[in-house]
């Protein structure tokens, strides 16, 4: 080695660093692929773990532009559970530290005409996402109140069902909470999640509309 | 050798300046997607909206969606085949 010359020396050393630093990085990638990868539970343990979820408490989620709304939010909440329980649930994978539940929504109609039509949505400012619906064909009467489920914000799917000695049949049923459907996968790590109703449609077809500012955004 | 490395300073920093425009643009581009699904309902996801796009896009593809489908039945569990 020491009859090398200099430069050839050099060469060779910067050589092994770069090689080093390369193993490093792929084992670092190698390592952080793998803790993104879900654990994949028995049957039973994800039976208990959904038990455990449908019967957790639910935790209040922050309503914005309520006050000058005719049809107003009461109350509103979702469940939440760690990333890694929603992995377990689910099949997916987060980053975020919790996942919370589409909210189940209380409102009430605070005018004096029956609302036909409304718009609710849940929105994530930071990352620019909303989802919701358009609620088109009610009848709720003034001071009446209305009870938006959850179910209201995931989409029936068809599900094939097989039984012994019988052929397999296709139904459609509503998913359960293991469907990533029902969870709120913002890409923010955002607590400004809010739910609002953006507009409301009257009787007589005049309409209600959301105005952006202070909370609302 | 000095003008040198002031145009090549100028040209990297509007690189960079134009490629943040272009990027954050991409970012915000504003899209919608919706579908009709029973009782009349229509689910919407948006992205890169404000909260005003989002609810404009989504009236006007929730409006779009109903158009074509028609009104949809209750959301009872049924048998499909």
């Amino acid at each position: 080695m020491n009859r090398l010359p200099l430069a050839a020396r050099r060469t060779i050393l910067l050589a092994g660093c770069a090689i080093c630093l390369l193993s490093i990085v792929a084992v670092s990638v190698n390592l952080r692929t793998h803790s993104q990868q879900p654990n994949v539970p028995s049957q039973a343990n994800k039976d208990s773990l959904l038990k455990f979820v449908e019967s957790s408490s639910e935790v209040p989620l922050k309503i914005a532009g309520n006050d000058s709304c005719p049809f107003r939010i009461l109350q509103a909440t979702v469940k939440k559970v760690s990333g890694s329980d929603f992995s377990r649930l689910t099949g997916r994978t987060t980053n975020q530290a919790t996942v919370s539940t589409v909210p189940e929504v209380k409102l009430v109609n605070t005018s004096q005409q029956t609302i036909t039509a409304f718009l609710l949505v849940v929105r994530d400012p930071q990352s620019r996402t909303s989802r919701g619906f358009v609620q088109q064909k009610v009848s709720i009467g003034p001071g009446e109140t209305y009870l938006v489920k959850r179910e209201h914000f995931v989409n029936p799917e068809k599900q094939t069902i097989a039984a012994t000695n019988q052929p397999a049949r296709q139904i459609v049923a509503q998913p359960s909470l293991a469907s990533d459907k029902y969870w709120l996968q913002f890409d923010g790590t955002s607590d400004e999640v809010f739910v609002t109703v953006g507009k409301v449609t009257f009787s007589d077809g005049a309409t209600w509309l959301i105005q952006e500012g202070g909370d609302v955004k | 050798m000095n003008k040198r490395l002031r145009i090549l300073g100028l040209v990297i920093g509007l690189s960079l300046i134009l490629s943040a425009g272009l990027g954050s643009r991409n970012t915000y581009a504003c899209e919608c997607g919706c579908s009709m699904v029973c009782d009349n309902r229509c689910q919407f996801a948006c992205s890169g909206c404000s909260l005003s796009e989002a609810i404009e896009s989504s009236m006007e593809c929730c409006d779009g969606a109903h158009a074509a489908t028609g009104d949809t039945g209750p959301c009872a569990v049924m048998s499909a085949s």
